[in-house]
């Protein structure tokens, strides 16, 4: 009797294994299929670093918000061949500066002003001095108009000088230690990171699994105000040396620091419903209390964070992006600084290395052939 | 019959399977490293913002420089910047050789390309206020994994690679998503290139932008001296030697080459370079070897440690020779200001 229950419990167990195993086994082959015909069948890009994004990985640069055929430097102006009687003005920064409109600002400039907007959405200091040095001084600007400064404190990672949205790139803090030391949820996190569908339509998902520790964008969180102080000396530290390149570049640098919603005095509209609750006042308090004598007076910063202390009207769309009629008081601002500034300065003359420069998008002769 | 051959079936599937992913979760508990390698092709390149790759981050030594860089401003620094050739010359003995009076620091690493050191001079290596920056190298921009020009080597996987056949290609797609598993990247390396880099061997790409690669080595040197003096410090470019010129091949240095990758690139690109007179910051040592009869090379670019020991001389000759020459100008206040590299790295920190 004994014998038979325990040949039935035998046989019961072998079924279950073999039910169990068939399952796994099955629903792997399941999600590899479908896991394969979705990466046939989509884009080879798979942009594994990155978070949220659908920004263009690119070597060096890491990112630009497009990139292809008939726009190989990947930016939303594309830059021409300068002719000398032009004085060009090159954007740069994050994406408040992606907002503007190049066409407008020429607009309020004088004529023989063209202006280029090479500026990227999430891009932050270390990102474009990377980006100045590489591509931004090929294409010969008479100046540099640096718009940023939030990116820098804020983002999807803490630590200084690393880009918006890599979070899960080398030895993560927000990640623990060493993989061998992850929680079961992290190391499933990092498992479905490496499925492009997981990628492209769960990585909300995938977020809460991997920063168990820290969410992408929670300021309220010790990791996101633990590297403030360093944030800030990185952030100086890269303004310093984009002035320096460019100047020694033959051209002109004028760093702004952007608007933020916090400087507004009178929120209305939209503006209302958008939580108070940011650390904004903080940084840009920091960004100048870091900033040393000598610092402060080579840099010569603009400081637009709060252009907008005493407008009315709506112009804020979040804490720091703006709706057209704040693009258009933004860029009427720049226009009447860039220019009384300029006035002032004096030209200095492009040195004959930089003048024999060949173009960055030259190189890209292997993105042009494809498709 | 046919029900026992179905239960093997399914018991070999199962147990298949089962080991593959018992195999991967063990990769990836114990070869931690690799686990966000997925874009190259090298296990022991970790990728780095901005300049690609680099060693694997640590306290110690964020930068993975030799030794770890300081900020000695009584003495004079000398940067060398580089790949592979250069790494391996170390520091202690070059140090040794020039005295305490420099500073010498190796910033170079395995594979860099020209553009990865100017990207490495003008954000990490300027906050060490060097006096002189040495590049040595070459090799690496005109034969690295990857034909594009100025794209990192070993960024093989990676958008719209011009080695990868096409988007709707069956055996590069099933090699990416095996690529996926470290498993398959430590264990079948070789297998998976084959299927994911079918053109690579040809060479052809390699010949289509051999002029635009030869291009962009020169405008990043142009960069790179001309930043370089806007801080203050002298740059100089040094083309590494290659067995290529070496006249007499010693038994060791007969390894199964593709001629194009031993001899027929680095004449070329000597060629190009030589239809213009040099510029003067750059130094061709490219024949060093040329009568030498011993076994220098382990390969086309790699030195033996007897080679590696005149290099070493030479080198520590030229900085003290050009060290002469350096300006007693100060280095800029702004720039003087900056903090060393390594402090931003802060988060490394253990726990």
């Amino acid at each position: 009797m004994a014998e038979a229950k325990m040949k039935k419990m035998q046989s019961l167990m072998k079924k279950t294994f073999i039910i169990f195993s068939v399952n796994v086994v099955l629903f792997f082959l399941i999600f590899f299929c479908l896991e394969f015909a979705y990466r046939l069948l989509t884009s080879s890009s798979s942009r594994p670093h990155m978070f949220y994004y659908n920004w263009s990985e690119k070597p060096f640069v890491m990112f630009s918000p497009i990139f292809n055929k008939g726009n190989v430097l990947g930016y939303k102006d594309i830059p021409q061949p300068k002719t000398a009687h032009k004085t060009r003005v090159i954007l740069v920064g994050g994406s408040v500066a992606f907002d503007l409109n190049s066409q407008l600002l020429a607009s309020y400039l004088p004529k023989n002003f063209e202006v280029i907007n090479l500026s990227s959405p999430a891009s932050i200091s270390r990102r474009d001095l990377v980006s100045l040095v590489t591509e931004v001084l090929s294409y010969k600007p008479d100046l540099v108009v640096w718009l940023s400064g939030y990116n820098d404190f804020w983002g999807g990672d803490p630590r200084p000088n690393y880009p918006h949205n890599y979070s899960v790139y080398e030895n993560n803090p927000l990640l623990k230690d060493s993989v061998g030391t992850f929680s079961f949820k992290t190391s499933v996190g990092l498992v479905l990171f490496q499925s492009k569908i997981f990628r492209d339509y769960g990585s909300e998902f995938i977020a809460k699994l991997l920063f168990s520790r820290w969410r992408p964008g929670d300021q309220s969180h010790p990791f996101y105000s633990r590297y403030l102080n360093v944030r800030a000396k990185a952030l100086i530290q890269n303004l310093v040396l984009m002035k320096t390149f460019t100047e020694a570049a033959g051209a002109r640098f004028y760093p702004f620091l952007q608007p933020y919603l916090a400087y507004k005095n009178t929120l209305s509209g939209g503006e209302l419903q958008l939580p108070t609750a940011q650390p904004n006042y903080y940084s840009v308090d920091l960004f100048h209390e870091s900033l040393s004598l000598a610092q402060k007076r080579f840099l010569d910063v603009i400081d637009y964070s709060a252009l907008f202390q005493d407008e009315k009207e709506q112009v804020f769309i979040d804490w720091v992006h703006l709706n057209s009629a704040g693009n258009e008081i933004l860029t009427k601002a720049l226009a009447q600084d860039i220019l009384s500034r300029w006035k002032k300065d004096v030209l200095i003359k492009k040195p004959a290395q930089i003048e024999s420069l060949v173009e960055e998008d030259f190189f890209y002769a292997w993105k042009r052939q494809d498709n | 019959m046919w029900k026992k051959a179905r239960r093997f079936l399914i018991y070999t599937l199962c147990i298949g399977v089962l080991t593959l992913l018992a195999g991967e979760g063990l990769c990836r508990v114990f070869l931690a490293d690799s686990l966000s390698n997925n874009s190259f092709s090298r296990k022991d390149l970790i990728p780095r913002s901005y300049l690609g790759f680099g060693p694997s981050p640590n306290y110690s030594n964020p930068l993975g420089a030799l030794p770890k860089p300081r900020v000695e401003s009584e003495k004079i620094t000398v940067a060398l910047v580089g790949g592979s050739a250069a790494r391996n010359l170390g520091s202690k003995e070059i140090q040794s050789l020039l005295g305490p009076k420099f500073n010498f620091i190796n910033f170079s690493y395995y594979a860099s390309s020209s553009r990865r050191d100017l990207i490495q001079i003008v954000t990490e290596i300027v906050s060490y206020r060097p006096q002189m920056i040495i590049w040595y190298s070459g090799y690496n921009d005109y034969l690295g994994s990857d034909p594009r020009p100025n794209v990192s080597p070993l960024y093989n996987v990676n958008i719209n690679n011009p080695l990868l056949p096409s988007n709707s290609s069956l055996e590069p797609i099933a090699g990416l998503l095996l690529k996926k598993f470290v498993f398959f990247q430590y264990f079948f390396p070789d297998w998976l290139n084959s299927l994911l880099y079918q053109k690579s061997p040809s060479l052809s790409f390699y010949d289509e932008f051999f002029e635009l690669r030869v291009q962009a080595l020169f405008q990043n040197l142009i960069l790179m001296r001309h930043y370089s003096t806007s801080f203050q410090a002298s740059f100089y470019a040094i083309l590494q030697p290659v067995l290529a010129h070496k006249k007499i091949w010693a038994p060791g240095e007969h390894v199964e080459l593709d001629e194009k990758l031993s001899t027929h690139y680095p004449n070329l690109l000597l060629s190009h370079l030589k239809r213009q007179p040099l510029p003067t910051f750059i130094a061709d040592w490219s024949r060093l070897f040329y009568n030498h009869t011993n076994q220098m090379f382990t390969d086309p670019v790699h030195n033996t440690p007897e080679a590696q020991t005149i290099i070493r001389k030479k080198l520590a000759e030229f900085i003290l020779d050009n060290s002469i020459k350096i300006s007693k100008k100060d280095f800029p206040t702004e720039l003087g200001q900056l903090a060393p590299e390594d402090t931003f790295y802060e988060w490394l920190k253990p726990k």
